[in-house]
């Protein structure tokens, strides 16, 4: 491994004034930066700047409908934790998802979306939920919608691995979050569903292990007051150079269905990446049928009207 | 720059100069002389060098050796019990789960993790615990079988 020095921040505001200054990279779990730091010399000018000891980050916490998760908090901590179990169902398996148990043991939510993976299998999940990522910077502190702190990044999405050792960029948080010089994560907010939100999810992998997702697939369906389908939003990895949420709303479709409303939202935006995605014509194909088994499972029977 | 860390492996005080460049895997096998953990991939797939950092599992190729300072670590060199085997490398021996044994150490530090946590495991939670430990010529059955034994005492004879 090349890096010019790894250090450990004792504070936030600590981390925070050096990583302004510049020369360093933010490290929590360093599960993707220390296979790229083996294989690269993109790292022997840079210091990884160690977050994950700082207590502050390693929190928990519910404020008023959200589930607080700080920058320091460990995949296996929320997969532990009974509020996201019981409440952010959806969140809960997509982190179960991740890689192995050595890998959740270190890595972090905030880490899988700071890196900003097309492939990720929580940055769906928290686009679906519509989670907003609290920033720490130069400025104070600000709070961002989830979907809009990507950048697009369309070079990830030409090759068809995603592996971590494929990445091109070393530090993905300075070329694919549209974070100022200086920001950094501090914590994720999740919102709670409504009452009654069915969920679902699932990851394609090639050997149904612990591989990155060849696509996965994150959906919400919201009742309304007589506990019929009203919304549904879906956000999918593998697929678009920005993490997008596609959402279809009951009585909004021109006389289609919600069903089929929704599978021609899909269909359209994934037609739309045609030129840029490797492996299109399969993942055009097994797009709408990953959403329509999510369907048939989350929508009651007879749910066709428009 | 060189720095001297201090941190607790395998139940001992341990003080050691480190590099940054080092990894934990590094630490262990060339500086420390502890070989017993294995690299294999050396990005996280494979499980070889599986060691258990305060309690948890984790990758020793993917941790920095600096990152150990001040914590508690166990190897595959520190679980003997009075000079015997850990009862997992016991059960692995008696049902066959081991051919060239380059990732036993890793799955022994996965299955002791998962079995301090969680003495009574389902099938299920033993395969997601080991399903980072990558095997090439056993296969994963006797591993489950062994580790489901040695949780109910290691006492079935194959």
């Amino acid at each position: 491994m090349l890096i010019r020095d790894y250090i450990r921040a004792s504070s936030l505001e600590e981390a925070s004034e050096r990583y302004a200054a510049g020369g360093y990279i933010l490290f929590a779990g360093g599960t993707d930066l220390m296979v790229k730091a083996r294989g690269k010399k993109w790292y022997q000018d840079k210091t990884f700047l160690d977050i994950s000891g700082l207590q502050e980050l390693k929190e928990i916490r519910e404020e008023e409908n959200f589930l607080c998760v700080g920058a320091a908090v460990t995949l296996t901590e929320l997969e532990e934790n009974r509020e996201v179990r019981e409440r952010l169902p959806l969140l809960y398996e997509a982190v179960r998802s991740v890689g192995s148990t050595q890998i959740r043991n270190r890595a972090t939510l905030a880490g899988n979306l700071a890196n900003a993976c097309p492939a990720s299998d929580c940055i769906p999940a928290l686009v679906t939920l519509g989670a907003q990522v609290e920033v720490y910077g130069g400025k104070g502190k600000r709070v961002i919608p989830a979907e809009q702190i990507f950048r697009e990044c369309r070079a990830c999405l030409r090759h068809s691995g995603m592996h971590v050792r494929t990445c091109y960029y070393s530090d993905p948080t300075e070329k694919k979050l549209i974070l100022e010089p200086g920001e950094m994560i501090c914590g994720i907010r999740i919102p709670f569903p409504k009452p009654g939100t069915g969920h679902w999810f699932y990851k394609l992998t090639q050997n149904r292990t612990i591989g990155m997702a060849v696509m996965n697939l994150s959906m919400t369906v919201e009742p309304d007051e007589r506990g019929k389908a009203r919304r549904i939003r879906l956000s999918a990895g593998g697929i678009f150079p920005r993490p997008v949420c596609l959402e279809t709303v009951r009585g909004k479709n021109a006389g289609k269905s919600l069903r089929e409303a929704c599978l021609e939202q899909a269909v359209n935006a994934i037609e739309q990446e045609k030129d840029l995605l490797a492996d299109y014509p399969y993942k055009r194909r097994v797009f709408p049928e990953l959403i329509e088994e999510g369907l048939e499972a989350l929508l009651p029977d007879g749910e066709e009207d428009s | 720059m060189m720095k001297e860390i201090e941190f607790t492996l395998n139940g001992t005080r341990t003080r050691t100069e480190t590099q940054p460049g080092e990894r934990l895997l590094d630490l262990l096998r060339e500086r420390l002389g502890l070989t017993g953990t294995k690299e294999g991939c050396g990005i996280g797939s494979c499980g070889a060098c599986t060691v258990i950092l305060d309690g948890k599992a984790v990758n020793a190729c993917l941790v920095p050796a600096q990152a150990v300072d001040g914590r508690e670590l166990v190897t595959i060199e520190g679980i003997m019990q009075n000079e015997s085997l850990h009862p997992i490398q016991d059960a692995l021996i008696r049902h066959h789960a081991i051919q060239c044994g380059f990732c036993t150490p890793g799955l022994v530090m996965s299955a002791k993790a998962l079995l301090d946590e969680n003495p009574d495991p389902s099938r299920g939670e033993i395969q997601r615990a080991i399903a980072g430990n990558l095997c090439r010529c056993t296969g994963y059955e006797q591993v489950i079988e062994a580790i489901q034994d040695a949780a109910k005492g290691g006492k079935t004879q194959c």
